[in-house]
């Protein structure tokens, strides 16, 4: 296999991108091989050249509108940088004030999370859990006149008396 | 007399520049396809190539305010495009994701496209089997080289812009434009017999 370099890689740059030097015009028309080199690489740069650009130009027909993605990231930019450090600075403070007390509370129940159920409970819940507590105390106490009815009492009882008929 | 023509004509110019930029669909219209040529035959995956394209129109859009016209938007942009692949180069995925594809068969949507029946009226059987050449040929070289080949030879730019979009002296791209002919040279035709 030859390969035909007699043309430097310089000159044939420069006769690709269509700037020779004269020098290098006449070395040129003077090497038949040289020409029938030059002549293929640009016939296939050609073709590169505009098979690339109607593949490109078919892809691209089909992207979407950047628009909206203008639209947000200008939503974005448009967000005065002080508004932006006020969030920042926050949300650190946030995170001090809950790291902070971590160690010395963590076996302390946190006043916070028991009051919170209580502050939601309206009026009325509070009355009907009061309700129901002392309905279940009723409930509990008459349980126990019924057993002591049916003379059924408990072994503790029992003994203490000396009394298992 | 002739100062102030030109600096209106200049003003014009920017004038036109900056309503192009404030309206991203018609940004996006018109440096779309192209953006995404560069950027899938830089990165060789059309998902992630979405994604950088897209966030390069975005960054364009947000900082239109900063382009003082100083260069073309076309240059702009694809120096926004340049670093966002340099920024996803450096991520740990895609280096992963580099090794893997170097073992694999190139199957993307573009290289199938390559591939199938090509829709130019000179898309000849052998013209799609020279653009597959380049195209393989590109996976050999180094990123710097493949953006700058890109950058010369499919999207035409001139060097000094090519020496802005990537942030480096004329003289490293002309550099890296030599090692990537003399490679892609090897590669396609350059075998002859």
């Amino acid at each position: 296999m030859r390969q035909h370099h007699a043309l430097t890689d310089e000159q044939f740059a420069d006769l690709l991108a269509g700037r020779p030097s004269a020098g290098t015009l006449s070395e040129l028309h003077d090497d038949a091989d040289a020409e029938l080199e030059l002549a293929e690489l640009k016939s296939a740069l050609h073709s590169y050249r505009a098979e690339t650009l109607d593949w490109a130009e078919r892809r691209a027909a089909t992207a979407p509108s950047l628009v909206p993605a203008a639209r947000r990231r200008a939503l974005w930019v448009a967000v005065p940088q002080w508004s932006m450090a006020a969030i920042a600075v926050a949300a650190v403070a946030v995170g001090v004030g809950h790291f902070s007390g971590r160690g010395s509370d963590d076996a302390m129940p946190n006043a916070a999370s028991i009051s919170a159920p209580a502050v939601l409970s309206s009026a009325s819940e509070i009355a009907t859990d009061n309700q129901l507590l002392t309905s279940i105390d009723d409930a509990l106490t008459s349980d126990l006149s019924a057993v002591d009815a049916l003379g059924l009492k408990p072994a503790s009882d029992a003994g203490r008396h000396g009394n298992m008929e | 007399m002739a100062y102030t023509l030109h600096a209106s004509v200049l003003n014009f110019v920017q004038d036109k520049t900056l309503s192009e930029l404030d309206d991203i669909d018609a940004l996006a219209r018109t440096y779309r396809p192209r953006l995404l040529r560069f950027v899938v035959a830089s990165v060789r995956d059309e998902d992630l190539a979405d994604t950088i394209v897209q966030d390069t129109l975005l960054k364009a859009y947000r900082n239109r305010a900063g382009f003082r016209g100083e260069c073309s938007v076309n240059t702009w942009l694809t120096g926004i495009a340049v670093n966002l692949i340099r920024d996803h180069a450096r991520t740990q995925k895609f280096k992963f994701w580099r090794k893997a594809h170097a073992t694999a068969v190139d199957a993307t949507d573009m290289a199938n496209h390559l591939r199938s029946s090509g829709s130019s009226p000179e898309g000849s059987l052998l013209a799609r089997e020279q653009a597959l050449q380049v195209h393989a040929a590109m996976d050999e070289l180094s990123p710097n080289q493949r953006s700058v080949f890109l950058m010369r030879f499919i999207e035409e730019m001139e060097l000094a812009e090519i020496a802005q979009a990537m942030n480096m002296p004329v003289n490293t791209v002309k550099t890296h434009l030599h090692r990537a002919v003399k490679s892609v040279r090897t590669r396609v035709g350059g075998g002859r017999v």
